[in-house]
């Protein structure tokens, strides 16, 4: 049997305190509600009990918090995920959810969709599809180069990147500083305050998909980082699992940052810590890292609704957390890059 | 008795030109044909057409009569096992889970190695006598460790051929004669093997077959004992070399005389 079961055990314990963390984070807020009322609201959701509380505190407790909380749990999830999952990928633990010009697309989508006037639903779309769009001018591209070196499509990926930036940047150029400029720029820092029931509906399907791609590959993804022609002399069709990882990897990443804006730094973060608890091993890094990046986000969540009165966008946050965790992170750990 | 052929292959790479020029070889299970040649002759290009990591430009490779084009990837990959010269791993896999990933053939597109397939690697392991090395990491080993745990994998692939190119590159003088060791018991075992190698002696140990690669083609192939002459050496590496019986090991040998 594979001797790993204190590895395995790790991630029950997280998910455990992902559960509990969750549970409180429903009161956290602006709007506290305490864990007895959290407790008494939600079993009166199954059991006839006497109503003690504003009806007001029933709505936040269960749809308002729980929507937020759960679709915070689904991008950090998706970012961990991708960014592990870009990793093994490009054989190179500094890799990012952002290589292929995801985020890139999707903030000049945004942006765009922002000048043009459209409302929420016309900005998250534009998002998306523009996150795709980058994505698939990455693999266009990668695949013009006729190189079969991974290396080539982190090239393309630095390509197409650097185009939407200057075309994001161009949008910014022509936004009305007075409304639209601000409403861009907060935007691009991420927040999940918007976040709701119908977003998390929006979602569910494509990141469970994405997510249950990637996690069937998993074992797969360990005889792909030993380099192409290992893996191909191991029986593995390299193009087609690279293609189906690049696929899911890049669904899940666009979906999230359409909901949620720009969220640095989580998708690098993430898989370094979780590498920390169950090592290099794709079949426990991958589900690990869903998990962890999922208790991560609600918890910084939880900190840019309490921490001031009025929110901090969860982007700036995790980028404060995150660069000292990450430099940490790298002075301990032993691994040479 | 399956046999592992090639059958006219050559070999360009782009806009390049031709670096293998009809080349004919065959081996059967059991044996073992060892490839010599100077550095750059195409050695390891020629081990890549066989073992499917190249496509020849014309020609055909073959396992049991059966053309390597009608072939999937994964099918080939449980006939024939092939371990590169030099990879740059990354991740810090135990040696274990690197071994293991030789049962991929089997796996299906989903799967993770199961109990069975960790019973297998841990064989191997303990056929190369690694098995100390197995819960730790595949990036703190040293590189002719490394050598041995991409041949336990390889073993693990339970294929009927196994392509090492330079397998004794990286390893010292006693684990090279010990590697030698056990190639030639895998051979024993049944398994077919081709090498490359740049040790004309460690041919004559084995005793089977050899070719000599020169310019992209064969200038001679046959046993051992056969090809290693004074003359063919002197003609591909350019130096004065002895090759005469020695009574105390008793088996030929080929020694450099220097310059």
């Amino acid at each position: 049997m594979p001797r790993n079961s204190k590895k395995t055990r790790v991630i029950w314990i997280c998910f455990f305190i992902y559960i509990i963390v969750f549970f409180i984070s429903i009161g956290i807020g602006r709007y506290y509600v305490s864990i007895e009322d959290i407790f008494k609201i939600l079993v009166s959701s199954v059991l006839p009990i006497n109503q003690t509380w504003d009806p007001a505190m029933e709505r936040v407790v269960l749809y308002i918090r729980p929507s937020r909380l759960f679709v915070g749990s689904l991008v950090g999830a998706s970012l961990g995920l991708a960014g592990a999952t870009f990793q093994g990928l490009f054989k190179n633990p500094l890799v990012s959810p952002d290589i292929l010009g995801v985020s890139s697309g999707a903030g000049f989508g945004a942006a765009a969709a922002i000048l043009l006037g459209a409302g929420a639903v016309g900005i998250q779309l534009s998002a998306l599809l523009f996150g795709l769009l980058a994505v698939a001018a990455v693999y266009l591209i990668y695949k013009a180069f006729r190189s079969p070196n991974i290396l080539m499509l982190a090239l393309a990926g630095i390509i197409v990147n650097g185009f939407f930036s200057s075309a994001l940047s161009l949008t910014k150029y022509m936004a009305d500083p007075n409304d639209t400029l601000p409403a861009i720029t907060f935007w691009l820092m991420g927040s999940l305050a918007a976040a709701d029931y119908d977003d998390l509906m929006f979602m569910i399907i494509p990141i469970l998909a994405g997510s249950f791609g990637i996690i069937f590959l998993r074992w797969k993804i360990n005889v792909l980082s030993l380099g192409d022609s290992e893996a191909k002399a191991l029986g593995v069709n390299v193009n087609r699992l690279r293609f189906l990882l690049v696929l899911f990897a890049t669904v899940i990443t666009a979906v999230s940052v359409c909901v949620s804006g720009t969220i640095g730094w989580i998708g690098l973060v993430v898989p370094h810590l979780a590498r920390a608890c169950t090592g290099d091993n794709h079949s426990r890094l991958l589900p690990f890292s869903c998990i962890l990046g999922a208790l991560l986000l609600i918890i910084l969540d939880d900190i840019s609704r309490s921490l001031t009165g009025a929110e901090i966008p969860l982007g700036i946050l995790t980028g404060i957390v995150g660069t000292p965790v990450f430099a940490l992170l790298l002075i301990r750990q032993k691994r040479i890059l | 008795m399956i046999t592992y052929t090639a059958d006219n292959i050559s070999f360009a790479y782009p806009k390049g030109k031709l670096v293998l020029k009809d080349i004919n070889m065959s081996v059967s299970k059991g044996t073992v044909f060892t490839i010599l040649g100077t550095n750059g002759t195409g050695k390891s290009t020629l081990l890549n057409c066989i073992a499917g990591q190249l496509t020849p430009l014309s020609g055909n490779v073959s396992i049991g009569g059966k053309s390597v084009k009608d072939m999937t990837v994964t099918e080939f990959s449980r006939h024939v096992a092939y371990v590169g010269q030099m990879h740059y791993p990354v991740f810090a896999y135990t040696v274990r889970e690197v071994v293991v990933m030789g049962r991929t053939p089997y796996l299906g597109m989903t799967g993770s190695p199961r109990k069975s397939d960790y019973e297998i690697a841990d064989d191997m392991m303990d056929l190369l006598k690694i098995s100390q090395l197995a819960e730790k990491s595949y990036l703190e080993i040293s590189g002719g460790e490394r050598q041995l745990v991409m041949l336990a994998q390889a073993l693990a692939q339970t294929p009927d051929f196994l392509v090492l190119d330079e397998p004794t590159s990286h390893l010292d003088f006693g684990n090279q004669i010990r590697l030698l060791d056990i190639i030639q018991n895998v051979a024993s075992e049944g398994y077919g093997v081709i090498l490359t190698s740049h040790f004309p002696d460690h041919s004559l140990m084995f005793d089977h077959t050899v070719g000599i690669l020169h310019n992209g083609s064969f200038i001679s192939v046959g046993p051992a004992k056969e090809v290693i002459t004074e003359q063919n050496m002197q003609d591909i590496y350019k130096i004065q070399v002895s090759v005469s019986y020695n009574d105390i090991l008793m088996r030929k040998t080929c020694l450099p005389k220097g310059k």
